[in-house]
């Protein structure tokens, strides 16, 4: 059979007559491509639904996953209703279970709740040491509304001494005190203590300076 | 005969002069001292840095320079004044440092406050060697 001179037979294909080989190299490389494209396309468009987006842990219970295509919609039949369909699905299951990553990760062992300790630095309370109190608790120097001040310092220095409590070393400078008649001693070993008496009025500063300590035989 | 008792009285004024100047630095001192003990504060600051900025023959001694500034030193520290108080102490340590706190006068927590002090600065102390001359050709 005689072919004609437009075209000619090669593979079955009618090709124009005149191409070379590398004029036809490309089309044939499109050609496959888009039959590999569609045979991809065929598949993965195919009616089984897609994996779930979300894993979930299996001994946790399922809180949500990504629902199946059960309410009959249609399965994609290109890429941008897949990508539609899969961003329905994955804004759908964020959007009914927000705590899902606390199910994908092992949760880490809770902590039993303790009693706080107590701040490193705490300002220290003024209370004279439990050995150093009298026996009777003497109501020394609570501290009423309106205080009195009292500056008291001695040479050489001694332990101060209100109503049977002990309130640290002379000097003291401020130091409130509770309004009323009070008793004041200041005594250090090896010297004789120093005592007097007191009348503490409401907000009143009290100073007593120039006290001499005179030394025991 | 009147000339020479002009200089001689002159002389002996100029030496009493000197010999005030230097005893008022000491009872600058001692006021301030005094001050402390009526803890007037801030009175005693003043005298006491008064006597220690006093220069020349009638500044205070050596050892009335540490005391004072021990003195200023637990002034600072009853006023609160941290920062003055941890100056005094480095100028007290740099001076003499191996200065003790008189532990009759001064109360446990201002000797501790001091060795605090001293464990907190590093004073270094160039003694001079034997071979110290210069020699010139």
């Amino acid at each position: 059979m005689k072919k004609s001179s437009a075209t000619r037979a090669h593979n079955g294909l009618l090709f124009p007559d005149g191409p070379t080989r590398s004029k036809r190299s490309p089309l044939i490389i499109v050609g496959l491509l888009a039959v590999a494209g569609l045979a991809w396309f065929a598949t993965r468009s195919s009616p089984a639904a897609p994996p779930p987006l979300v894993t979930l842990a299996p001994e946790r219970p399922v809180v949500a996953s990504v629902p199946r295509d059960t309410s009959g919609a249609q399965p994609p039949r290109n890429w941008e209703e897949l990508v539609a369909q899969r961003s329905a699905a994955r804004r759908a299951a964020e959007a009914t279970a927000p705590e899902q990553p606390e199910a994908i990760e092992p949760e880490p062992p809770r902590r039993t709740e303790r009693p706080r300790r107590a701040p490193a630095r705490e300002r220290p309370v003024p209370v004279p040491a439990a050995a150093e109190q009298p026996a009777s608790p003497a109501p020394a120097a609570p501290v009423s509304a309106d205080p009195g001040r009292l500056t008291i310092s001695s040479t050489p220095w001694g332990q101060l001494v209100i109503d049977g409590r002990m309130y640290g070393n002379t000097p003291r400078i401020g130091l409130p005190i509770a309004v009323g008649q009070r008793r004041i001693r200041i005594a250090r070993d090896g010297f004789a203590p120093f005592d007097t008496t007191i009348t503490v009025d409401p907000g009143e500063n009290i100073r007593i300076t120039g006290i001499t300590l005179r030394e025991q035989p | 005969m009147n000339l020479r008792a002009i200089f001689i009285s002159l002389l002996l004024a100029a030496g009493l002069a000197s010999e005030a100047r230097a005893q008022s630095a000491s009872s600058v001192l001692a006021q301030g001292v005094q001050a402390y003990q009526q803890l007037e504060l801030s009175s005693a600051a003043r005298l006491i840095r008064h006597a220690l900025g006093i220069d020349g023959a009638d500044s205070l001694t050596s050892a009335d320079r540490a005391n004072a500034l021990m003195y200023l030193f637990a002034t600072e520290h009853l006023a609160g004044r941290r920062d003055s108080a941890a100056a005094v102490s480095l100028r007290l340590l740099s001076m003499q440092p191996q200065y003790l706190a008189d532990a009759l006068v001064f109360p446990p927590e201002i000797v501790a406050a001091l060795e605090r002090r001293r464990r907190e600065v590093k004073v270094l102390v160039a003694v001079p060697g034997y071979a110290s001359s210069i020699r010139l050709r």
